[in-house]
């Protein structure tokens, strides 16, 4: 099976000049779909990450691609396989989800070597909403140098209901499953998913970067950091965006902008990233 | 019916025919009943032939439904990211088969189990509680028929690639389904009977899809509102008959109470009165109305037919009366005439019913020498007045004759000589009683009358020519002026009758 991974790369590879689909096998051996924009070699290349159970096709990662590319930048926008081979649809939230934040970021850690196995330079991270969080917690685990620096759009933590106490509780009893190797997926609130079914270990990785966690994490990194926030994100948590602000790294506010960055607003997103994107 | 004398046309009777017409038009709505009866069978027959093939076509695109939606939700599962998921990682399958895959909408009332397959054709892990598919894929993708004890059902088994250009076989995916449920529930049936559907069944081999329509066997459905139709027309058709027989049933009292009884009865009146030379009655019907008028004009000109025919009649009968009045009898005396005589002698002699008779001559004395001297005037007042006490002399049945000039006779049936004398006398003593005077004649009117007495036995002539000679003799004597026949008389000529 691995001979024939290795062969749909060496397709992609081939391929990757004229087209925009990039198959790579990842670390748990499943082949990941992304999609890749050639951009000028003397600018940056840009990896964005999607967001909780979501794909490179969706709009927004969508749009800030386009506006990247069309600023020249090479573009390089993946999707998390989240255990499944060639993963084109957006994951349901029913599905037994048996992904961790680790494997996330060993996909991650595995697209950026491709992309500098192109030789693109400096690698700037761009996440949308919990992809946001996910670079970030890549950042913090991982050093790069040739990761320049970071933006995250829209960055927020996978949410639970109840704040930090419910965090914190479930967190409990997802370490004591854990501890007694109680592997059995639980069902529970995450994120935007009413019933959210993961194994404990999963969803225990992706619960540990509790905003708190993501405040620490931004202000503790030393590559740049660019925070762009819709003004009208309902999704966020009150003073989520001050609290942004107050880790001392630069927030940008779309003004009327929900979460998604969408709509009339695609093109502030985009005018955003490209600036910021300029090194 | 029977044949006119006049020549070959044969003649029918009214009732004959009427009953003949009814005959025929039941005959002829029995005809086309039986036509309309044939008729719907073969047309029963034809849709029968038609829905049989309709049914074929409905079960074979049924099939073909089903195997384009077992495709279909094959095509989905294949591409469903999670069933590639359970195949990179079987750890979470039952689960997310019990629980993912049953809410995936992949699973029908027909398909009841569906199952993942590793590379090599296992089973990712059996369905304990639904033992539908087995824990060994056979030979290939493709349908089976899985007919045992304990499953009757389809399976079906299609591959599943990690890759969208399906370089990478991840495994396969089965479906257990039941055929026939499936097949009635993928669409409506009109012509063919869900309920029937049943298929030959080929153990545990591989099917070919295309071709298993020709194995499921089925009924027709009843075509009710065909059947329907069929039954109100026929319904409607022996309404139609049943009022059609009661109009002819009407339609041959109406005929034989107002054709052919009056006919019948006009004829059998008209033959009455050809036999019996009756009268045609004015007829008193005991229903008393509601006749043909065109009958009834019939009988009216008949009947005035028969009035004017019976005026006709009567006219003529009084005319020939009258005119053998005239041929029989003397205009001057009213007595019968020479012909009335010689006709009542041929009578009398051609069939003579009486006994004894008297045959009486009368003849008037000097006559020609009173007709001379005193004119014909006196002559015919004589004539007249003889005859005139003749006959008041006569008994009521005894007709006087004047034979010619003053000679007269009559014939007394069934009497004998006493009654011929008193006849005789009360001649004479009329005659004797009239007086001429006035009328210019001077002189008593003798009377000579011969008498023969007769029977049976001689002929008539005979005894008119011995009445002839006794006549004769009582003229030649002036005494003996009634001279009954003897045959001592014989010296006188004989006179004959007519």
């Amino acid at each position: 099976m691995i001979r024939q991974w290795l062969f749909l790369v060496g397709i992609a590879l081939a391929t990757s000049a004229s087209g925009r689909e990039i198959i790579l096998e990842m670390p748990n051996h499943l082949a990941a779909r992304a999609e890749y924009l050639a951009g000028a070699a003397d600018k940056p290349a840009v990896l964005i990450l999607h967001g909780f159970l979501q794909t490179h096709d969706f709009h927004t990662v969508h749009s800030m691609a386009e506006g990247l590319s069309d600023a020249g930048y090479t573009v390089l926008a993946p999707t998390l396989t989240l255990g499944i081979p060639y993963r084109e649809q957006s994951m349901a939230c029913e599905a037994i989800h048996g992904h961790s934040l680790q494997d996330d970021e060993a996909e991650i850690g595995s697209w950026l070597t491709w992309l500098e196995a192109k030789r693109h330079g400096p690698i700037i991270l761009v996440g949308h909403s919990t992809g946001s969080m996910e670079l970030l917690a890549y950042l913090s685990h991982h050093r790069d140098p040739r990761i320049v620096k970071l933006i995250g759009a829209s960055i927020i933590e996978a949410t639970l209901n109840g704040g930090e106490p419910a965090r914190t509780r479930l967190a409990t009893d997802l370490e004591r499953r854990i501890k007694a190797h109680d592997g059995t997926p639980v069902t529970h609130q995450f994120s935007y998913c009413g019933r959210y079914t993961s194994t404990p270990a999963g969803l225990l990785s992706y619960l540990r970067w509790s905003p708190e966690r993501i405040l620490e994490a931004a202000r503790a990194l030393r590559v740049p950091v660019t925070f762009i926030m819709g003004g009208s994100d309902d999704r966020l948590p009150s003073g989520w965006t001050e609290r942004l602000m107050q880790t001392g790294k630069k927030v940008r506010i779309i003004g009327g902008a929900g979460h998604f960055l969408d709509g009339e607003h695609e093109f502030e997103l985009q005018d955003a990233l490209t600036e910021e994107a300029r090194l | 019916m029977r044949w006119g004398a006049a020549g070959m046309s044969r003649t029918y009777k009214v009732a004959h025919l009427s009953t003949l017409f009814i005959l025929v038009v039941a005959a002829l709505m029995l005809v086309l009943g039986i036509q309309m009866y044939l008729e719907m069978q073969g047309i029963r027959a034809e849709l029968g032939r038609s829905q049989a093939a309709s049914a074929r076509r409905e079960v074979t695109e049924a099939v073909a439904s089903v195997d384009q939606d077992i495709r279909r939700r094959a095509s989905r599962l294949a591409h469903w990211d999670e069933a590639r998921q359970q195949l990179a990682d079987r750890q979470y399958y039952m689960l997310w088969r019990d629980v993912r895959l049953r809410a995936s909408g992949l699973m029908t009332s027909s398909i009841d189990s569906i199952g993942l397959y590793d590379r090599a054709g296992r089973i990712l892990a059996p369905d304990k509680r639904h033992d539908a598919l087995p824990a060994k894929m056979p030979d290939g993708p493709g349908y089976y028929d899985r007919h045992s004890t304990d499953h009757d059902d389809l399976l079906f088994f299609f591959p599943i690639y990690a890759d969208p250009d399906q370089h990478i076989l991840m495994g396969y995916g089965g479906f257990s389904f039941d055929l026939l449920d499936a097949v009635r529930h993928i669409r409506q049936f009109s012509f063919a009977d869900p309920a029937s559907f049943s298929l030959d069944r080929l153990n545990n081999s591989r099917i070919d899809m295309t071709k298993l329509a020709g194995r499921l066997h089925f009924k027709l459905r009843p075509q009710r509102n065909f059947d329907q139709f069929l039954l109100v027309l026929q319904q409607g058709f022996a309404r139609l008959a049943s009022f059609a027989l009661v109009i002819l049933l009407l339609g041959a009292f109406l005929v034989h109470r107002f054709l052919v009884q009056p006919l019948r009865r006009i004829s059998d009146e008209l033959k009455g009165l050809h036999e019996t030379h009756s009268f045609i009655p004015q007829w008193a019907d005991p229903a008393g109305f509601f006749h043909l008028e065109e009958l009834e004009n019939v009988r009216r000109s008949l009947h005035e037919y028969q009035s004017r025919v019976t005026t006709l009649k009567q006219d003529l009968e009084r005319t020939n009366n009258l005119l053998f009045e005239q041929a029989h009898h003397d205009a001057l005396s009213g007595a019968y005439n020479r012909r009335a005589f010689d006709s009542d002698c041929q009578r009398l002699t051609k069939d003579w019913p009486f006994g004894q008779y008297a045959l009486l001559l009368f003849d008037c004395d000097r006559f020609k020498a009173i007709n001379d001297n005193y004119g014909h005037a006196v002559g015919d007042l004589v004539i007249s007045t003889l005859a005139a006490c003749l006959q008041q002399a006569l008994r009521a049945d005894d007709r006087l004759y004047r034979l010619g000039g003053d000679e007269f006779a009559t014939l007394l049936l069934d009497t004998d000589r006493e009654q011929a004398q008193a006849v005789v006398e009360r001649c004479l003593e009329q005659v004797g009683k009239e007086d001429l005077t006035q009328h210019g004649l001077r002189e008593p009117i003798v009377l000579s009358i011969g008498v023969a007495l007769a029977d049976p036995d001689i002929s008539f002539n005979e005894a008119l020519r011995h009445a002839d000679i006794a006549m004769y003799r009582a003229k030649q004597s002036d005494e003996r002026k009634v001279v009954f026949y003897d045959s001592e008389l014989e010296t006188t000529p004989q006179r004959k009758c007519g």
